[in-house]
Order: C-alpha cells, then sequence, then structure tokens
C-alpha cells in the first residue's frame, strides 16, 4: 500500500482570495428569515473578518518540532505555539493511516472547560485505521501542511491545509477577560492579536458572550470557542464534489454565501442553494489534473457543532486552477482528515476505512416502498396492499406515519383507527411484505405515556439551563479604591446616566455557575415534547430496549422503523430546532457541541435497538437527519421535497453526493412530498427512481391526493408498473452492487467521475454533470426532467468506454455525446459495453417472493474483445449471517465469446470465479 | 410426427395441462404459437418462459410479472379462481387447493382449505343471494313508484303547457285592457296636468338662468385654481363606501326575490304583486286582475321547471334510487356526525360536504364543491353504492384530506345480473376483484 508522506512545508503562500458571485435566485417557498446566514452568526461573521485581516499573511502559529510526542491511539502529537504567547496552548494530532490518509486535529492543551470531541467509534472506527509508516521529509515546523502520495502515481502536491494562513483557533477564556488566562501577561491585552475573538482592534465581539436571534437569546457562559482553516486543492481543479446534504448541484458552485452545516427541519426547502438542510457529511471530493494525469483526492470536517465551509477560485471567472475552502464550526475541536486517493475507488476506500463500512441491507429494503402521510385505519393499509396486488404491481414495505399514533405518543397506536395493528401487519407479513412505523424522538409529554415517565425519572431529558447571576466571588474590592462622590449637575434635567449605587463599588456579576436545570420542553407534533438526550449511551440503551416485541405492542419481526424530526426539530425554538445553550446531561455538554449528531445518536440508537430484538436479522432504520458514520446504520432520504421539475432533477445531485459521503442507501420522495405531481412528472419521477435511487419510497404530504400507482389512468399506470417491474428485474443487480457498497467501499450510485476519471467530460460537461449518474459501473442513466412540452430530445454524454447499449432496446452507441429522441415509456440508460448485468426475470408480488427464483445473466460485449465482465453476489438476502464466510456466493463472472458481435450463434466461455475469500 | 406426439400426450392422463382450465385444455393439445412461431410441446410448462404472453408457461411461474396467461387452480369443493403468473410458486398460498404452490413439502405445504372456504363462500353467497332478492323487490318497487310519479310530473308538465297558451292569451287580453283603460285615463289626466306642467317647467328654467348666472361668477372668482375637481381621502372613501353600500343592497335584494319566488310557487297565487302597488291608493279591478294573473302564470311555470329538473335529475336508469329523493341518512363516526341528503347536500357535523352533483355512473354519485379546506381545495364526497334491502351508510372515510368516500348499501345497486353471478359464479380475472 501507499504511504503517504507528510512533510511541514517551509513556505507561506500569499494572495488574498477572489470571491466570485453565483447567481442568486429569488425565493420562492422557503422562509429564509427562520434561517441564520454567516453574516447574521457571530462566529462566521467574526471568521470572515478574521480571514480577510490585512495581517493574514503573517504567520501566527508555529509547530514545536522538539515536541513531537506519539499519541496513545497511534500517531504523533506536537504542541503549536502562537507568536503572542510564551508557552503553547494548541496541541496539534496527526495521524497517518496507511490505507492513503492524514488526519490532522488541534485542540486546547488545558482548555478551561471541556473541549467537545466525538467518542472513538462513533465516526472514526475504533481501533483506528492502520497506521503507515512515516518518513519524514522536513519539519522545518511552520503553518503549512501538504500532502501527497509516495507511491509514484502522482508526485505532485494536490492538497494543503492552512496554505492560507486561515487558522483560527478560539480559546476558552473566562468572562472578565478579554484574552484567555495567562496570555495577559504577555502584552498589554489591548494589543494582543490572538484569534478572532481577541484582536488588537476588536474585529468584532458582537455575540462573544451571548447571541439574540429570532427571538431568542442564546447564552454562551462558555463564550466564544470557534476554530476555522482554510485547505487548497492545487492542480487544475474542474470541480469540486460532495458536501452533503445541500440542495445544490453535482459539481458544486461557488456560491458568495458559504454552505452551512447545522442540522435543521427546514420547510419547503428550494434548489441550489447553499442553505443548511437536515443532515451533515461535511466531505469535499477534489478532481486535480496535475502533471498530464487526473487524480482526485477527500478532504473531510469532522465537527459536530454549526459549521460553515466558502469555496473559492482564485480565478476570476471561477473556472481551472486551483479551488481553495476555508471552514469555521462553532465550537469542539478542529479535525480533519485528508484522504489522498489518487483515484476515486481509493478515496471511497480511505473513507470507509476511516468511518466503517456500511451494513447489508436485507434485499426487501432495496425494493419499492409505499409510503403517505398518512394511511389513516387498518382498512386503509389493507385496501393499498390489496390494490397493488390487483394489478401485479411490486412493492415490498407499507408505511405509516404519525396519524397511526395515540396522540402523536410514539410507540402506541390510535385505537379507534388501528384496534387490531398486530393482525394487520401480520397479514402485510403474509404477503412476505414488511412494514415500517415512524417513531419520532421527541417525547410527549404526558404523565399517561410510560416512555415520558421513565426518560423522565432516569433523568435523560435533554435540559433548559436558568442562569442566575450571582457576584463573583473572585472580585474583591480593590484595596486602593476610592469612593467616588456623587456630585449632582445643577443643569442637568434628567438623573444621571450612570448611578453607581450605594456604596459605590460592587463585585462583578457573573452566571451562576450551578445554574438550575430543568427538562427543556418544546414543541412539536404532540404539542409539549421533551427530547432525551441521545449522545448519552444509556439512553440509547433504553430507547433501543423500547422496540423489544414485548414492549411494542401491535408490532411485530417485520416492523422496521423511520426516525424523522430528529435534527431535532423544535417547532418553537430557534431556527425550528434545539436552543444551542440546552444542557446535554451526559457529560454537561451543550447542544451547540454535538447539535449536527443528534439525529445521527437517534437513529443509531434505533437500530441498535432493532438488533436486539431480532437476533440475527438485518435492522432497517430510515433517518432525516444524519452524520458522517450514519451509513453504519441508516438508510436517508432528502427529507421533505416539491413536486417540481427542479426537484426531481436535483435528487440526482443529491443522490450522488451522499453516496460520495459514504451514504449509499438513499434516495428522495419519488414524485415530491409537497404539492402533487402531474402524471408525467409522476412517470418521469419513477422512471428515474427505479434506476437511480438506492431507497425508493413513494411519499406524500398529508394534503395532497393519493397517488399510489393505481389510483392514476391505466396508461400511466402501466408505465409507473413498468419501471417498477424494471426494477425489480434488476434487484440482483442493485444486491451485487450493495455487496460491493458493503465489502469494498465502492458506492452503489455515483457522479459519472467516479468511473471515468480519465474522460474529462465527466468534471466539466454540464449534462454528464447534473442529468447523469452511474449506478455501478455498468449502468449510465440520464434523467429527464422537463415536461416533453418543453423538452424533445435529449443530448447524453456516454463517457469513454469500449461502448455502450441501451438498456430498452439493446442499441449500441459509441462513447460520445448522442442526441436521444423522448417518449414517455423510458429515460436514457445505457449498459457498458463488456458488462455482465445479473437480473431476475420473474417479477412477484415483493422481493422476498422471488428469492427463490432463477438468476438471468445479460451479457454486453465488448465489441473489440467479444469478453464481459460482472459480478454476482447471492446470500439469505435478510440475516446477518453474510458476514460469516461460507454461508454466502461472491462470484465473478468472465464471459468471453469467439464470435463476433452480430452473430446468432457463438462459442461462448463463461467462467465463475469465487471471490468468497479474497472479499473477506 | 407431430400428431403421434399429441394422441400421446392427449392419452396420458399426465395430459392434463397444469395451471389450465379444463375448458381451455383443448387449446394446449393442438398447437400452440407465440411470437409468430410454434411452442414445442416440450417447452409447455417446462418452467422457461419462451413466449412475452406467458402463453407457453401456464402452469409455472416462469413468466411472472405477465398478465394475460393466468394460472387456474381448480379449487375442488369450492370456487375455481384464476391467480397471475407471479403467485405460483412465491411461496405464498393463493388458492385454496395450494395448487400454486405444489413445491411445497412437508410442513410448509399449503395446507388444502377447499371446504372451508367454499362453505364460507356458500354461506356468503347466500347471505348475498337474500339481501339481493330483498333488493331488487324494493328497487322494482321503488321504480315502479319512481315511474308513476314520472308520468304524473310529465302529466303535470303536459297539463301546463297545455294551459299555458291559453293563460297567456288572457293575460294579453288583460293588458290590451288596461292599455286601452290606461289611454283613457291618461287623457283626462292631460288635460288637468299640462298648464300645472308648463308653470313647472318655466319655473325651473328661471332657477336654472339664475344659478348658470352664479356660477359664472363663481368661476370668474376662481380662475386661478385648477380645474381638476380636489377631492378628499374621505371623500373617495365616502363614495367608495356609497358604492358598496349601492352593491350591499343589491345583493341583499336578491334572496328575497328568490324567497318571494318560493312562496308563489309554494303559495300559488302572489301577493306580493298585490302588495308592492300599495302606493296606488285606490285598487283598479283590471289591475288586480291582471296582477292576479300574471301570478298564476308564474306559479305554473315556476312548477314546470321544478319537474323539469327532477326529471332530469333523477333519469331512469337510476329509478331505483328514487327513494332516496328528500331523504338523509346519517352515520355517526367517533368525531363526527355526518348528513348525506341526496339530491340536495351532504353534511359532517356542521360542515358542508358538498353539493348534489349527481350520478357518476350506475352505482356512484358524487357531492362537490363543499366548503373549502384550509389552503386545499373544495371538499367532496364520493358515494359507491352497495346492493342491499335496507338504506345505510355502512363507511365514510377520507382517504385524502377533504376527499370523502362513502359507501351506501340501498336497493338501488341491485342489479339482476348479479343473481347469475351469485347462483354460478363467473372465473374472475384478478383485475375484477375487490
Amino acid at each position: 500500500m501507499r504511504s503517504p508522506s507528510f512533510y511541514l512545508a517551509s513556505e507561506i503562500l500569499s494572495g488574498s482570495p477572489t470571491l466570485f458571485c453565483s447567481q442568486v435566485l429569488p425565493a420562492a417557498a422557503v422562509d429564509r428569515s427562520k434561517f441564520r446566514t454567516c453574516e447574521q452568526g457571530s462566529f462566521c461573521r467574526r471568521y470572515k473578518k478574521w480571514i480577510s485581516r490585512p495581517e493574514r499573511e503573517k504567520a501566527l502559529w508555529t509547530v514545536l518540532p522538539q515536541t513531537r510526542a506519539p499519541l496513545p491511539e497511534g500517531g504523533f502529537s506536537f504542541q503549536v505555539k502562537h507568536v503572542n504567547e510564551e508557552t503553547p496552548h494548541l496541541l496539534l494530532k496527526l495521524n497517518i493511516y496507511a490505507s492513503g490518509m492524514v488526519r490532522m486535529r488541534i485542540t486546547e492543551i488545558k482548555p478551561l472547560h471541556i473541549r467537545h470531541e466525538i467518542p472513538p467509534g462513533d465516526v472514526v472506527s475504533d481501533p483506528p485505521p492502520a497506521a503507515a509508516k512515516v518518513s519524514e521529509a522536513d519539519e522545518s515546523g511552520k503553518s503549512i501542511f501538504k500532502f501527497a502520495t509516495a507511491d509514484g502515481t502522482a508526485a505532485e502536491d494536490r492538497t494543503e491545509l492552512n496554505a492560507r494562513n486561515m487558522l483560527n483557533f478560539e480559546r476558552y477564556r473566562t468572562p472578565k477577560e478579554r484574552l484567555p488566562p495567562d496570555t495577559a501577561s504577555v502584552a498589554a491585552p489591548d494589543t494582543v492579536l490572538l484569534d478572532a475573538a481577541a484582536h488588537p482592534n476588536g474585529l468584532d465581539t458582537n455575540g462573544l458572550w451571548e447571541e439574540p436571534f429570532g427571538g431568542h437569546t442564546d447564552q454562551k457562559p462558555r463564550g466564544p470557542a470557534s476554530l476555522g482553516m482554510d485547505v487548497s486543492f492545487l492542480g487544475d481543479v474542474p470541480s469540486l464534489f460532495g458536501l452533503p446534504e445541500h440542495a445544490t448541484k453535482a459539481s458544486l458552485p461557488f456560491y458568495q454565501e458559504p454552505y452551512r452545516f447545522f442540522n435543521l427541519d427546514v420547510f419547503e426547502y428550494e434548489i441550489d442553494e447553499p442553505m443548511a438542510l437536515y443532515g451533515a457529511i461535511p466531505i469535499i471530493w477534489a478532481i486535480h489534473r496535475l502533471g498530464g494525469q487526473t487524480v482526485s483526492s477527500g478532504f473531510l470536517w469532522i465537527n459536530p457543532s454549526e459549521t460553515f465551509v466558502k469555496l473559492e477560485r482564485d480565478t476570476p471567472d471561477g473556472k481551472g486552477g486551483p479551488a481553495h475552502a476555508w471552514w469555521t464550526s462553532e465550537s469542539g475541536v478542529l479535525d480533519t482528515v485528508v484522504m489522498v486517493g489518487p483515484t476515486p475507488k481509493t478515496v471511497s476506500a480511505q473513507f470507509h476505512d476511516l468511518t466503517g463500512h456500511g451494513p447489508m441491507p436485507g434485499l426487501w429494503a432495496l425494493g419499492k416502498h409505499q409510503c403517505r402521510w398518512n394511511y389513516m385505519s387498518e382498512k386503509d393499509v389493507a385496501t393499498v396492499d390489496s390494490m397493488y396486488d390487483k394489478y401485479d404491481i411490486p412493492y415490498d414495505t407499507i408505511w405509516l406515519d404519525i396519524e397511526h399514533t395515540d396522540g402523536k405518543a410514539y410507540f402506541s397506536w390510535n385505537a379507534a383507527a388501528f384496534p387490531n395493528p398486530k393482525q394487520m401487519i401480520d397479514n402485510i407479513s403474509a404477503k412476505r411484505r414488511k412494514f415500517v412505523n415512524v417513531v419520532d424522538p421527541h417525547i410527549k409529554k404526558d404523565e399517561k405515556f410510560h416512555v415520558y415517565r421513565e426518560v423522565r425519572d432516569k433523568g435523560f431529558f435533554v435540559k433548559k439551563v436558568s442562569y442566575k447571576q450571582i457576584d463573583d466571588p473572585t472580585d474583591v474590592k480593590p484595596a486602593d479604591w476610592v469612593e467616588e462622590t456623587k456630585i449632582p449637575d445643577p443643569t442637568a434635567t434628567q438623573p444621571p446616566e450612570l448611578f453607581c449605587g450605594e456604596g459605590g463599588w460592587h463585585p462583578r456579576k457573573v452566571n451562576d455557575p450551578t445554574p438550575d436545570l430543568t427538562d427543556f420542553e418544546g414543541w412539536c407534533w404532540p404539542g409539549t415534547s421533551l427530547y432525551p438526550d441521545f449522545t448519552d449511551p444509556a439512553m440509547r440503551e433504553y430507547w433501543g430496549s423500547q422496540f423489544a416485541l414485548d414492549k411494542y405492542t401491535g408490532t411485530n419481526a417485520d416492523t422496521y422503523i423511520w426516525n424523522d424530526m430528529n435534527e431535532p426539530s423544535v417547532f418553537n425554538g430557534p431556527e425550528v430546532t434545539m436552543p444551542r445553550d440546552a444542557i446535554h446531561p451526559n457529560g454537561m455538554v451543550e447542544h451547540r457541541d454535538v447539535h449536527n449528531m443528534y439525529g445521527y445518536y437517534v437513529h443509531r440508537a434505533t437500530f441498535e435497538g432493532l438488533q436486539k430484538r431480532t437476533p440475527g436479522d438485518r435492522p432497517f432504520v430510515l433517518t432525516r437527519s444524519f452524520f458522517i458514520g450514519s451509513h453504519k446504520y441508516s438508510a436517508i432520504w432528502t427529507g421533505d421535497n416539491y413536486a417540481q421539475w427542479s426537484h426531481l432533477k436535483a435528487s440526482i445531485a443529491m443522490v450522488g453526493a451522499l453516496t460520495l459521503g459514504g451514504q449509499s442507501l438513499v434516495g428522495a420522495d419519488v414524485g415530491g412530498f409537497f404539492k402533487h405531481p402531474d402524471t408525467e412528472m409522476t412517470v418521469r419521477w419513477y422512471q428515474l427512481a427505479v434506476l437511480i435511487y438506492p431507497f425508493l419510497r413513494n411519499h406524500a404530504h398529508l394534503e395532497t391526493p393519493r397517488r399510489e400507482p393505481y389510483v392514476f389512468d391505466e396508461k400511466t399506470m402501466l408505465r409507473i408498473k413498468a419501471s417498477l417491474q424494471m426494477r425489480y428485474k434488476m434487484l440482483p443487480l442493485w444486491y451485487t452492487l450493495f455487496h460491493r457498497w458493503a465489502s469494498a467501499a465502492e458506492p452503489v450510485v455515483r457522479p459519472l467521475f467516479w468511473d471515468f476519471l480519465d474522460d474529462p467530460q465527466t468534471h466539466e460537461n454540464e449534462e454528464a454533470l447534473e442529468s447523469q449518474i452511474m449506478l455501478g459501473d455498468s449502468l449510465l442513466v440520464h434523467g429527464i426532467a422537463k415536461p416533453s412540452s418543453e423538452q424533445s430530445e435529449a443530448t447524453v454524454y456516454l463517457p469513454k468506454a469500449s461502448g455502450w447499449y441501451s438498456i430498452h432496446n439493446g442499441a449500441f452507441k459509441a462513447p460520445g455525446a448522442h442526441v436521444h429522441k423522448l417518449d414517455l415509456d423510458s429515460i436514457p440508460a445505457y449498459y457498458r459495453a463488456g458488462t455482465v448485468v445479473p437480473l431476475k426475470s420473474r417479477i412477484r408480488r415483493s422481493s422476498a417472493c422471488m428469492s427463490l427464483d432463477p438468476f438471468t445473466l445479460n451479457v454486453y460485449l465488448n465489441p473489440q474483445t467479444g469478453a464481459a465482465k460482472g459480478r454476482l453476489y447471492i446470500d439469505d438476502y435478510r440475516t446477518r449471517t453474510y458476514q460469516d464466510v461460507g454461508l454466502l456466493c461472491a462470484r465473478k463472472i468472465d464471459f468471453t465469446c469467439s464470435a463476433r458481435l452480430g452473430t446468432r450463434t457463438h462459442h461462448a466461455k463463461a467462467s465463475f470465479e469465487e471471490t468468497l475469500k479474497s472479499s473477506h | 410426427m407431430k400428431f403421434t406426439l399429441l394422441s400421446v400426450f392427449a392419452c396420458s392422463p399426465a395430459a392434463v395441462i397444469r395451471g389450465v382450465a379444463p375448458e381451455v385444455q383443448s387449446k394446449y393439445l393442438q398447437s400452440l404459437h407465440c411470437g409468430g412461431e410454434e411452442v414445442a410441446l416440450s417447452a409447455i410448462n417446462d418452467d422457461y418462459c419462451d413466449c412475452d404472453d406467458g402463453s407457453d408457461e401456464p402452469g409455472t411461474g416462469a413468466c411472472s410479472g405477465q398478465e394475460a396467461t393466468l394460472f387456474h387452480c381448480p379449487n375442488v369443493e369450492s370456487t375455481p379462481q384464476v391467480v397471475y403468473a407471479s403467485r405460483v410458486g412465491d411461496g405464498i398460498c393463493d388458492c385454496c387447493d395450494g395448487s400454486d404452490e405444489a413445491h411445497l413439502l412437508g410442513q410448509r405445504a399449503c395446507p388444502n382449505t377447499c371446504r372451508e372456504e367454499g362453505q364460507r363462500q356458500s354461506a356468503e353467497r347466500e347471505k348475498k343471494l337474500e339481501d339481493l332478492r330483498a333488493g331488487l323487490k324494493v328497487k322494482l318497487e321503488t321504480i315502479s313508484q319512481a315511474k308513476q310519479q314520472k308520468q304524473e310530473k310529465e302529466e303535470q308538465i303536459q297539463r301546463i303547457n297545455g294551459e299555458l297558451p291559453g293563460l297567456e292569451a288572457q293575460l294579453t287580453e288583460l293588458l290590451k285592457k288596461k292599455e286601452e283603460a290606461d289611454a283613457v285615463r291618461l287623457q283626462a289626466d292631460c288635460k288637468t296636468e299640462l298648464p300645472r306642467l308648463r308653470q313647472k317647467v318655466k319655473d325651473l328654467e328661471e332657477k336654472l338662468a339664475s344659478l348658470e348666472s352664479q356660477l359664472a361668477r363663481v368661476q370668474g372668482e376662481t380662475t386661478s385654481t385648477t380645474t381638476k375637481k380636489v377631492v378628499s381621502e374621505y371623500a373617495k372613501w365616502m363614495d367608495g363606501a356609497d358604492a358598496m353600500e349601492d352593491e350591499k343592497d343589491e345583493t341583499d335584494m336578491e334572496p328575497d326575490t328568490t324567497s318571494q319566488d318560493t312562496q308563489e310557487v309554494d303559495g300559488g297565487v302572489a301577493s306580493n304583486a298585490v302588495s308592492s302597488d300599495r302606493a296606488d291608493q285606490e285598487e283598479d279591478p283590471l289591475e288586480k286582475e291582471l296582477k292576479e294573473m300574471e301570478g298564476v302564470l308564474k306559479s305554473n311555470k315556476d312548477l314546470r321547471s321544478r319537474l323539469t329538473k327532477e326529471l332530469e335529475e333523477l333519469r331512469e336508469e337510476h329509478f331505483g334510487f328514487a327513494s332516496l329523493r328528500d331523504k338523509c341518512l346519517e352515520f355517526k363516526s367517533s368525531e363526527y356526525t355526518y348528513k348525506l341528503c341526496f339530491f340536495k347536500d351532504a353534511k359532517q357535523s356542521f360542515t358542508r360536504l358538498g353539493n348534489w352533483d349527481g350520478f357518476t355512473s350506475p352505482t356512484e354519485a358524487v357531492f362537490k364543491n363543499g366548503e373549502m379546506c384550509f389552503g386545499g381545495p373544495a371538499r367532496s364526497l364520493k358515494v359507491s353504492f352497495q346492493c342491499g334491502a335496507t338504506e345505510e351508510v355502512v363507511s365514510l372515510d377520507e382517504p385524502s384530506r377533504c376527499n370523502y368516500a362513502a359507501v351506501v348499501r340501498h336497493s338501488g345497486a341491485c342489479v339482476e345480473t348479479m343473481m347469475e353471478e351469485l347462483e354460478s359464479p363467473r372465473i374472475r380475472h384478478p383485475k375484477e376483484e375487490l
């Protein structure tokens, strides 16, 4: 394996970044006033001023090579000294992993308050990835870190950290001092430049200790603690990808406004926006054209507090040359990982080496999910199920949204509409189908609700702090205090503004160090609701135990769970979420420190509960909110999208960004959640979704008309049915690809560059970037996102390969751009020549019904060689025994054909190579 | 050669082709074609799908996903049925005889439940037949009543149509008489009135002249001011308010006129015709006669249009539902009381779900344009009628927001052909089920 060399470079790159603006769309639906921009949040605003200060080019921090020490978890650390300090206060930790990654962390050596660090195993695997042997090229100790691979494939540097000297690290300080303790001695406080919050000219001191927004005031008893840094992607960088979750393009636009990561329940989100959405996987994928080669790399920013990232270019036209990003987070530690590539496959492998591999989903999870807010009764559920059967349309899972509960107390049933839930679900099971119920993390405040009582009694609810101001006991009256004599101004008509009061001197007021903590109450679906502290493993254990079949009445072992609203959504909270100053009783951590991981901990607790409920079974959890590492537990959907063509199109980029973030079990609501798609949009959405959404669910808002496939006119119904039949036919391909994901870290669906990095069109051709995506390495799909009245043909770009075959009629096409006449029966999709595609031709009611049916192998020959290759993976489709070697079957298929293409008879030879051992 | 093969095949007891109804077996015993090619006998039910329509695999699941060829389960002791090919060998027992899952053996084998199913089905059928017979009886009565009513209504219309020319002629006559009388009176009036009116004209002309001179003076004084008429905001508002008041008055008038109309229809001769003329102190007998005649004419016309509307509303094909006229059925859910008043409106407690909009099929009707939902559509209610001797609302749901659906049992939905269907059930395509 390659091992990246690491050195501290001595030169400092200069040059101020050029900002440029991409188009800003007018507001259509989302209420922007509710959500903060960078400028409206004190730490981001402060950081922007920090990085544009005139003296920025002067290096501030020095890494002290002589302080190098080994870390207990592997790697080594250095102390980092600020130019205005005598003793170093920051610690830089470095880990260099054998798979080709460098992790760099910066934290305080002795912080005033604990700086929150994500526990080992929650994001970065525990034990961490294997360490590489390190050769140190240079330890001259400056502030730039460069990374390159030493495997000879690309000798050039491709990633630089802090090359633009934007590092900011705000140490905790006491309210009475502008500077952290023991720095005041260095120089007069008013001249010390330490960080963005302690600047001699006071860059921006608003919001350091409290900050109002949208009618809420964020108390910040611990004061400023933000951090930030820049990263540069070197070479000619045509495109950056990633940064899920944002409703933006695949090739990330360089917006004027930074991309925001702050998990939120955004009502009616819009497209082409850097606004925050429900989840956060702060990863950037870069493509570098370097020294005549094209390579890729990844950069990960691991911080669960609010984070902004700004993409920048050196050139005013925003094209070509290197690309830069600056990052800033509100609190915690600076934790970054550079995945050096050089191929997309290795970047993916490096990411999963760091964060862990995803589990195999049950085959059924890849089938069709039918959801709606809401199926209103047992009869309703039975009718939907039988209507699918009536028209012989395959589907696997029926879902219930919040209305099934007794007053939104989850784990309960509305007894009037669902008197016999167990029977209802058993009837679904009898069709070899599955059932999913929503269980949200907000807990209804209701004495009658056992979950409320138990979580309250265990003290697991997130707390609200009521700060009291007390006299600062450390503030004593100075010995030389001279009482001011108040001389009333005889000419004044108003009383003097500053009145010292009786006695003249008073001790300073400070927040009570032991403030009152009460359970935080917010508003959500049930009315007054409380929010468990899911960061606490004991709370997660309790939560998980609630899914036991004897606890969760009315469910059976075919019942799986949907966690919605887990950002968390707090209807009356700031930005519709939890106040940042709320306290998690687990470690007395402030909510701001863990916000972006709240949803992760919720769905993880659910996953682990289901694992215990049905030992050996593969759990299924769908989550709306997520973080780096969510792929180990949950499926994700892109939240409450809209029945609009723009949302249909954006789902291609959104799904692609998420799969690049390790999250392959992902999809958007087919047809859009809000409003009602017309028949053409519905058909186009299905045609795309069956080919590129690994998680395929039809969902709709309470106030929309029904949209199950069978409610449409016959022509439309038949088109939807044909799409779904194609999905079921291709399930063996999907399943095999998921095995590649679970075992070899390959995203199931991926942007074109992942497979065709050497084809420059895949990094710069608009259609190839935004309308097209690959399913595995074999199928290219081009989404149609306009009505036929506006678009009668599509230009499909087929990347450089040995050729392509139309999935619909087998027609062969050479690589390049092709104009494709459109009809309503299909969207353009092509199998790559030289692939063998495993299929099942018998389409039945559900995937389980097809599990014993024979396979069909479609062979798409490479016309030059007459050969084709593929894979097929088979196991029991539902248990975890696949993890034990011997209980599965993974085959490589090699197919060669001695005759030329076009002849009917040929001598074919197929060899099936067992890859079982090598894959585990 | 083929002949030999066939005869061997046909004579063997194994010749029964799995999944094929007895009456269709012969089709398979001759020769089978699909896609323009003949299918080899060995290809039939060989668990490999050769034909797109599935016809070579009537007894296996090999052609699952198509719906042209269905699997036939004999279901001895119950009713034979056909199921989609996708149901054959999918591990779910669909046929009561288990023939769709013949490969399942031992404990996993499908139990034969045809006897129980047959008994249950025949009990259900018996019950349905009973309902159907009773329903048909009620329906017949309803229809004959409706026919009689229709006839009566038509006769009434005819009567009115017959009487109207006479009445109109009388009215014309009266009008003529009145005109003449008016002319005589006018002449008399002119003689007395003319001098007085002339004097009045003279007076007014003088007044006009004086006002004009005043105006000229005033204009002369204010030549410097703008000619544009200055209107204060208040005045504008007042104008607007006046206009609004006018409109309001007009709209207020409308319900009155309608209520008068109804009064006329219900009470026969109009009384307002007289009352509105109360200004004339002495009632002219001719005038009175005229008003009365106009009233009679109007009430006849109103009655005719009401009858015509009723006839159109309930056409002959829906006579079975005639008993629903002027009737309301109630349904109580845990939250609301629903009231379905046919040919009128439907309500959910106090919320109007819609006005009667007529039948949409032989057994379906709809109430439309109910109260608007917040931000959503106007409420509406679809009614599906189910055969039964009694009249009742069986269920009422809201499948999507503000779109309600009711199932109503009513004899009007009973059809003679259902008898045949129940007595000797036909094999239904899976699409016809539910």
